[in-house]
């Protein structure tokens, strides 16, 4: 059980499964419709979900094993219905209302990714990492949730662009600690629930007083 | 047989099979298309009656225009079937190859391109002046990603020809193909139908002029003139398919010539022809066409991704070059 998920077997495994976190943040980045944006982050969470499965595994510590039920359990069923059911209720127009365009985000993204990977080979990340690839894309996934955030306007675009955040330091703490202890985790995926919560409230407020969910209307005082 | 004259026949076939087949290949994929959506669909041998039909048809040119207009057509034709020529369909052809490669490659596509546009603005019709920019925009976009992603290829296998590319793909491991391959691939296949005019990106059954691109371009030409560019198109998407069925499979690809190995060789390579025009069918009839301003959104999208393969195969060589 121990030996048979040795470093080489599943080292090419989690390089597919890294550029697919790559990729579906890119995707995100370019996509124009709130459903499909909740569809990539969906998938992404449910990749990171396999990568801790098969680092789990691999290391044999139920702990990270834990952490994957968890983190399945709220990235990939609860935030995903919550972010469907506040889309549904709360917006009448279902498209990204972006700052920057969606390509000019692509290719700021694309140049971020070559930036983090340019600097890996000049510092030797591989002493703190377990697989330099996944550290690689970690932080290119906080960088590109970093970027999400700033660059659109809805409430709930930025609020993606928190959960790509954070799938990004996810990624990163399994790479280098191999996940957080339990409780933290807990800790974090209550604070995500909550923040979904507390963005469906805000969101449905803000629709509600200033009939759109565009945050640079909030700038107005309004009694 | 010396080694010069086997070239030549070599060459010589390669051209007669794609001008044979690339309009087959055409009108294969409209009959498919015609028989999903619960048509009839066209005969088989359509594509030929047409190109008799045009080159039968007196050519009229208008007395406004120069010699590019009337000069265009034969340099697409021309340009498009040298292209073909660095593309294998079966079997492999070293000489031709021997400078250039994919770069000369992309860009003999965009030299067709480039008078095609030209030669659209000629007329002053403002249909093709409005299709010609379009194009342009287009091929703004198609270029680097073309170009990024067989570069990616070209990293991957030490050469810049492609049949070496596919002979090295062979060679490859195939249990963990490279994932820098895989993400070029993907980059390249939404990249040709971009190319080749296809669904998401330009609709060729359209005759309404406010929406098509490469249709657009063609409104003032006529008989002969007409035929040579209609074929040009057809044989452009039977390269890029091509192109792309032999690096999705780079299996069969011949290069000892038996009647045994000609006809196997033929027959896998009309299964893969077949295997990628079914793809583009189904794409064509499930996905509707996207407005002309989304289209950057997805073709940046996969410039992106071809980025990404190359960022990939960069490290991926650094890798195994620092021990």
């Amino acid at each position: 059980m121990n030996n048979f998920l040795t470093q080489e077997f599943t080292t090419p495994i989690i390089s597919y499964f890294t550029v697919v976190l790559l990729l579906m943040s890119i995707l995100i980045t370019g996509s124009n419709r709130l459903k499909s944006i909740v569809k990539f982050y969906l998938l992404q969470s449910s990749c990171l979900v396999i990568i801790t499965l098969i680092i789990g595994f691999s290391i044999n510590n139920p702990e990270t094993l834990r952490i994957a039920i968890i983190t399945l359990l709220g990235k990939c069923i609860v935030i995903p219905l919550a972010l469907n059911f506040v889309i549904d209720k709360s917006q009448a127009n279902k498209e990204v209302v972006p700052i920057i365009s969606p390509s000019t985000t692509v290719l700021i993204a694309s140049a971020l990714i070559a930036f983090v990977y340019g600097l890996s080979m000049t510092q030797n990340f591989g002493r703190i990492a377990y697989y330099p690839g996944l550290f690689n894309a970690a932080i290119s996934i906080i960088l590109i949730g970093l970027l999400i955030m700033i660059s659109r306007k809805k409430a709930l675009t930025q609020i993606i662009g928190l959960y790509v955040m954070e799938n990004g330091i996810f990624a990163l703490t399994l790479d280098t600690v191999f996940g957080m202890p339990f409780v933290v985790e807990m800790g974090i995926s209550l604070d995500l629930f909550i923040g979904v919560l507390i963005m469906g409230v805000w969101t449905l407020r803000i629709k509600q007083s200033f009939d759109s969910i565009d945050v640079s209307k909030l700038s107005k005082l309004k009694g | 047989m010396n080694i010069e004259t086997k070239n030549i026949i070599l060459i010589l076939s390669q051209i007669i099979g794609l001008l044979l087949l690339s309009p087959m290949v055409n009108s294969v994929i409209k009959k498919m298309k015609g028989l999903l959506q619960g048509r009839k669909g066209i005969p088989l041998f359509q594509g030929y009656y047409d190109l008799t039909k045009y080159f039968h048809k007196e050519t009229v040119i208008s007395d406004q225009t120069s010699w590019i207009f009337s000069t265009t057509p034969l340099i697409v034709f021309s340009s498009t079937l040298t292209a073909g020529l660095f593309v294998p369909m079966f079997f492999e052809i070293e000489s031709i190859g021997m400078f250039g490669g994919v770069i000369l490659f992309v860009y003999l596509l965009s030299l067709g391109r480039f008078f095609m546009s030209l030669a659209a603005m000629e007329p002053g019709s403002g249909f093709c002046g409005m299709a010609s920019s379009r194009e342009m925009m287009l091929s703004v976009l198609i270029e680097p990603v073309m170009l990024l992603s067989l570069i990616v290829l070209c990293l991957l296998s030490n050469s810049t020809q492609i049949p070496t590319i596919i002979t090295s793909l062979v060679k490859h491991d195939l249990t963990f193909p490279s994932i820098s391959y895989v993400l070029a691939i993907f980059a390249l296949f939404i990249i040709s139908i971009a190319e080749i005019g296809r669904i998401p990106f330009d609709n060729q059954e359209t005759h309404y002029e406010l929406t098509m691109i490469h249709e657009g371009m063609l409104l003032e030409y006529s008989g002969k003139l007409l035929g040579l560019m209609v074929w040009a198109n057809w044989l452009k998407q039977l390269i890029i398919i091509s192109l792309i069925c032999n690096l999705i499979f780079p299996w069969g690809i011949i290069n000892k010539f038996t009647l045994i190995s000609i006809s196997t060789g033929l027959a896998f390579y009309i299964l893969k022809i077949l295997i990628i025009s079914i793809i583009i069918t189904l794409g064509e009839t499930v996905i509707a066409k996207v407005r002309l301003f989304r289209v950057k959104d997805i073709l940046v999208t996969s410039f992106a991704i071809s980025v990404l393969a190359l960022i990939l195969v960069i490290q991926e060589l650094g890798r195994v070059s620092m021990p």
